[in-house]
């Protein structure tokens, strides 16, 4: 399995403001991605920046993803759509120069549309076009002598279209919405905003069996193992995002993605940005707690392997060894049920110990 | 300006108008890569004309957009001159005539104040917004 996770947008306790001092804060901080927010307007002095950090990038394991405009309206009257595409270009002249993987973008409010086939049918033709721009800006062999000390404008795949799951009821962007799209365009991947779909939801990922449901829904819909999601917490309301807040704060938790990851996640190839208000603190959370649920599992793996290997040094099948311990723990329990009601009496805890000492002296 | 709370910390952004006019939208620009850290949103009354122009929405409508595009908990400002304190939250607007004339720092100070023990909710923002 193979994890990333880092911040939206350079470190909140980072000392300096560019995006490269944020990457050497992120792989100080043992974070491994970062999603650089060109949510407005790119500035040509930006530019700068972008190269030294596609530089960075290339040479390390640290992986670049870019979130385009904060607020879109792709399905907007004709003059709204223009005006979002023009700032959507913009980012994606920026992906092609920082060595984005992901381009994370909105689709926005349903406009004229009725949620169904037609507004999604108009949400793919969008996202072709912003595909085959991709494509164009990545693919301009006569701009290769200009780039060469830019190899991975070369040798990299172009960056992957991200479409985001949306956190309100009047925005285009439920999981079947964001999978049908990606189902329909070549180059596009679900996004998915956990906190987002929790909120739309109601507030529906409680369990790891949630999670477990979401990308066993997206595998099976959509197909691959590779996976882009955004983790904050959240408030909410009716089914609609109210605010971001810190991990802590919410009813979205991440122990259950934590514990699905670690359990079930062997599959995946994942990619988690933090986007809450504690940008990299919250990440670092989210690592620690991963690392607490594998802990957790090879514990319980190893205790499982201790009892398989006493089992066959007993002569015993995994079976009989755990039927008798689980007669020795009710055991235990009866003997120390007694041991509350007849403090004085030693008689429980002796016997506890019998069925163990049979089983062993019969063999 | 951050002010200190038991769990984290929570950011007011403050948006006045730039030295020099024609940066502002590089300065806005700044401001929305940091929305989502943002909790208190005070926009100067001087900045509102300019801000609409470029988020291409009414005056009027500009809180409200920005809240709704942004998820930004509270956008406010205060407007001295007929004293009236605009704070758009997560659970509604609030429109209060404060009994005194102040100014809009003062005003956003005694905001800040107020917000933690008056609460979250409208009857809360309310309370808080007519503390000047």
């Amino acid at each position: 399995m193979s994890l990333k996770l880092g911040p939206a947008g350079v470190p909140l306790s980072c000392k300096g403001r560019t995006i490269v001092e944020g990457m050497d804060d992120i792989t100080s901080l043992g974070l491994d991605a970062m999603e650089i927010q060109t949510v407005r307007t790119v500035q040509p002095k930006h530019f700068d920046q972008y190269w030294q950090a596609g530089i960075l990038s290339w040479g390390s394991d640290l992986e670049m993803n870019l979130h385009g405009p904060y607020y879109a309206e792709l399905l907007g009257s004709k003059r709204e759509r223009n005006r979002t595409l023009t700032k959507m270009e913009a980012s994606m002249q920026a992906g092609k120069i920082v060595n984005a993987r992901h381009l994370v973008y909105h689709v926005g409010p349903y406009g004229e549309y009725e949620p169904g086939a037609e507004a999604n049918e108009q949400v793919v033709n969008i996202f072709s076009g912003v595909v085959d721009r991709v494509h164009q800006i990545w693919g301009d062999k006569s701009e290769e002598e200009d780039y060469a000390a830019f190899p991975w404008v070369h040798k990299s795949k172009p960056s992957l279209v991200g479409i985001e799951t949306s956190g309100r009821q009047d925005l285009w962007g439920t999981v079947e919405e964001v999978i049908e799209v990606c189902n329909h365009v070549d180059g596009t991947v679900p996004v998915l905003n956990m906190a987002h779909i929790h909120a739309r939801g109601h507030g529906r990922m409680r369990t790891s069996e949630d999670y477990s449901e979401l990308f066993e829904q997206v595998r099976k819909d959509y197909g691959g193992k590779k996976f882009y999601c955004h983790f904050a917490g959240i408030e909410h309301r009716m089914g609609n995002a109210l605010h971001y807040t810190q991990i802590k704060k919410s009813d979205l938790k991440f122990e259950p993605f934590a514990e699905f990851l670690a359990e079930e996640g062997s599959w995946l190839d994942i990619t988690i940005i933090s986007d809450s208000p504690l940008l990299e603190h919250d990440a670092m959370y989210m690592l620690q707690h991963y690392d607490k649920a594998r802990q957790r599992l090879l514990e319980i793996h190893a205790r499982e392997e201790r009892r398989i290997k006493l089992a066959v040094e007993s002569g015993m099948s995994p079976e009989e060894l755990e039927m008798l311990e689980k007669e020795a723990a009710e055991a235990r329990k009866a003997s120390s049920d007694g041991e509350v009601e007849k403090p004085d009496s030693d008689k429980p805890a002796k016997k506890a110990k019998k069925p163990v000492a049979k089983a062993k002296g019969k063999r | 300006m951050t002010f200190g709370e038991l769990e984290g910390a929570r950011t007011v952004m403050l948006v006045d108008m730039a030295s020099d006019p024609s940066r502002l939208a590089e300065s806005w620009g700044a401001v929305i890569g940091r929305i989502r850290q943002v909790h208190v949103l005070f926009i100067a009354p001087e900045a509102i004309d300019a801000l609409s122009a470029l988020e291409e929405v009414s005056a009027a409508e500009l809180l409200q957009s920005i809240r709704h595009r942004s998820l930004v908990p509270h956008v406010c400002t205060y407007l001295p001159n007929e004293r009236v304190a605009l704070v758009e939250h997560s659970l509604g607007s609030v429109s209060v005539q404060t009994k005194t004339e102040c100014q809009p720092l003062e005003w956003l100070a005694a905001f800040l104040c107020e917000l933690p023990s008056a609460g979250p909710g409208q009857a809360g923002v309310e309370h808080a917004s007519g503390g000047c």
